[in-house]
């Protein structure tokens, strides 16, 4: 078997058992612990009480209750939600999911374009204003969560200037803000790792060679610079897409949104917890995939991990 | 053939006195450090000896600008807003140093007998720490703080101690934070035990007949300060941006105590009418957040010169 198959296939058969150990875990959590989304409505008569947890199948002995979840999981259904009666999980999810896809492609967009000219502009000269500028830049990002850049630029640009509206998601002009906001911090990364890759690869013989052979400055940086020092970036997207899958439940709160992360929250304070559990395996499942992928990517790129 | 003990004794000093001057010549991060102290030494003193409390609302002032007697404003229930965003700034340093504890003592022990042991244990250890490093853990924790937030209210009401609820989830929140941040260390750590076993002063130990936890402890460990050292501090950043993160959501301390996430948060709420709920805590977050940022940088570059160098 070729080793990079041989690579595919073992790290697809691992996802397996880590995702079953965690729908476990989740689980087990959520049904041992008492109490739960019923508990706040006080005037609910033990009659309804009863009926409300036998809807559910809540007055089955555990063991039950986890064959059931399970091969309803392995049929992809996730339980009916108990925040909005008569939606089962499937359908939030998948009403939900595309909005926040959407804006994590965005967001990906603004922190690969921003972040990797950033960081190509700052490592072209090292050492000058076109370096400090960029790298300034980037560390601002670093430092400036969400939460924080998200709020401010809302007051800045949908409040005082008026140039953007200040929630929703209807029209073109409602991604843009958003998307900054969730993709800021990822770009100073990616200008950070871009920087810090291509001055690594400055010094080395082919580069010298290649201005030796008369290629222009842009011309040695942009194919035979770039090309050798993208392997760090392209191992940080795993990382970078579970940061933007989290990051959206702020973004969603505070632009309002109506995409999972937002549903997440809602659930969270809802105690949903059907809903909770069928997003934490959702995001699970993608973050192991993305990994996954990453890998073998990586993998790809590289003769020496290829042939491992 | 000259007293060694006193040569060993010189040489660890000027280890760390190589270090302080090494350190002392990034002037940023020495200026950062400065501000750090500052605002350190701010909030447990604004919690300590302001004129306001930070719970005691005053309605009838209700929120204002920026004035003599309230030198932040006031925010919607007429809390003095300086002494919330100290106060707020105590736990939330308090929550990453006692979070950063968390992950330097799963982390380091994790590390260290994986390195030590070597071998199969070694990548099994090393395996499971990579598996975890692909889970989303916020979404654990989150799930965590729900599922646990009735229980533990419960369970203190019932032995009469309920004003001690929101203390006890922030202690859960400290072990959770503490729990998804360690994975890093662990790594750091377990790489320079691996280089470190084969030296020969572990080899002399081992031969004297050391039992392992002996070699671990009192060898390994003190050679592995540097590093830890270094990761700790950076770690810290992430852990109070990670509690900001959850605090932001309202999953995270509750009220009447506060952070600065939570702080923020109210901040957002209230921005049309009374921007400077926002921009104060944002401020004193970011200025916070950059300066960690660039003491770790300055400790890894005097400390680690071998790592890969910031900017």
């Amino acid at each position: 078997m070729p080793p990079l198959l041989r690579r595919a296939l073992v790290g697809l058969l691992e996802i397996i058992p880590v995702l079953w150990a965690v729908a476990t875990i989740t689980f087990f959590l959520s049904r041992v612990v008492p109490g739960g989304p019923f508990d706040r409505e006080r005037n609910l008569t033990p009659e309804a009480a009863a009926a409300n947890s036998a809807y559910y199948g809540l007055d089955q002995p555990l063991s039950v209750q986890y064959e059931l979840y399970f091969w309803n999981l392995a049929h992809g259904d996730l339980g009916p939600s108990y925040q909005h009666p008569g939606w089962t999980v499937n359908e939030l999810l998948a009403q939900d999911a595309p909005v926040s896809a959407e804006l994590g492609a965005w967001a990906l967009l603004v922190a690969l374009v921003v972040g990797l000219g950033a960081g190509i502009v700052a490592a072209a000269r090292p050492r000058t204003w076109s370096d400090y500028l960029p790298t300034g830049f980037a560390l601002i990002g670093v430092c400036l969560p969400t939460f924080v850049i998200g709020p401010l630029l809302l007051l800045v640009f949908g409040l005082k200037l008026e140039w953007f509206n200040v929630y929703g998601w209807q029209d073109a002009s409602d991604r843009v803000l958003p998307a900054i906001t969730l993709g800021l911090y990822y770009a100073g990364y990616f200008a950070r790792l871009m920087r810090g890759s291509l001055l690594e690869v400055r010094g080395q013989e082919f580069v010298r060679t290649a201005h030796a052979k008369g290629c222009s400055p842009a011309r040695v940086l942009l194919v035979h610079m770039l090309r050798n020092a993208s392997s760090p970036v392209v191992a940080f997207l795993g990382p970078t897409i579970a940061g933007l899958l989290t990051g959206s439940f702020v973004v969603e709160s505070i632009f309002q949104i109506p995409g999972l992360g937002r549903q997440i929250v809602e659930a969270a304070l809802a105690k949903d917890y059907p809903l909770l559990l069928g997003v934490t395996l959702l995001f699970t499942a993608l973050l192991l995939v993305c990994n996954w992928v990453a890998d073998l990517v990586i993998a790809a790129l590289n003769p020496k991990v290829r042939l491992e | 053939m000259s007293k060694p003990p006193a040569v060993a004794t010189a040489r660890a000093l000027t280890h760390w006195v190589d270090a302080w001057r090494r350190f002392r010549r990034h002037r940023l991060a020495v200026a950062c450090l400065v501000v750090l102290t500052l605002v350190a030494v701010a909030c447990v003193g604004g919690a300590l000896f302001s004129p306001y409390d930070y719970r005691n609302q005053n309605l009838a002032l209700g929120p204002t600008a920026p004035s003599a007697a309230h030198w932040f404003g006031t925010d919607v229930l007429g809390r003095d807003l300086l002494t919330r965003l100290l106060t707020g700034g105590c736990v939330s340093l308090g929550v990453g140093l006692l979070s950063t504890f968390v992950v330097l003592t799963i982390g380091v022990s994790y590390g260290m007998i994986a390195g030590y042991a070597g071998g199969r244990v070694d990548r099994a250890m090393m395996h499971v720490v990579d598996i975890l490093y692909a889970l989303p853990f916020t979404l654990f924790i989150i799930l965590l703080m729900v599922l646990l937030q009735q229980p533990i209210q419960n369970g203190l009401e019932k032995i009469g101690e309920g004003a001690w609820a929101p203390l006890a989830q922030l202690c859960l929140l400290i072990v959770a934070i503490g729990a998804q941040e360690w994975m890093n260390m662990a790594r750091v750590v377990r790489a320079r035990t691996l280089e470190l076993k084969s030296v020969a002063f572990v080899e002399a130990a081992r031969a004297l007949g050391r039992r392992p936890t002996a070699i671990l402890w009192r060898h390994l460990l003190p050679n592995l300060a540097g590093i830890i050292v270094v990761y700790a501090t950076l770690s810290v950043p992430a852990v109070i941006l990670l509690e900001s993160f959850i605090s932001f959501l309202g999953l995270g301390v509750q009220p009447p105590l506060t952070s600065w996430g939570d702080l923020i948060k109210l901040g957002a709420d209230n921005m049309e009418e009374y921007p400077w709920l926002l921009i104060f805590p944002s401020t004193f977050f970011f200025v916070t957040l950059f300066a960690l940022n660039f003491v770790g940088d300055g400790l890894r570059d005097a400390l680690d010169p071998r790592a890969e160098k910031g900017f």
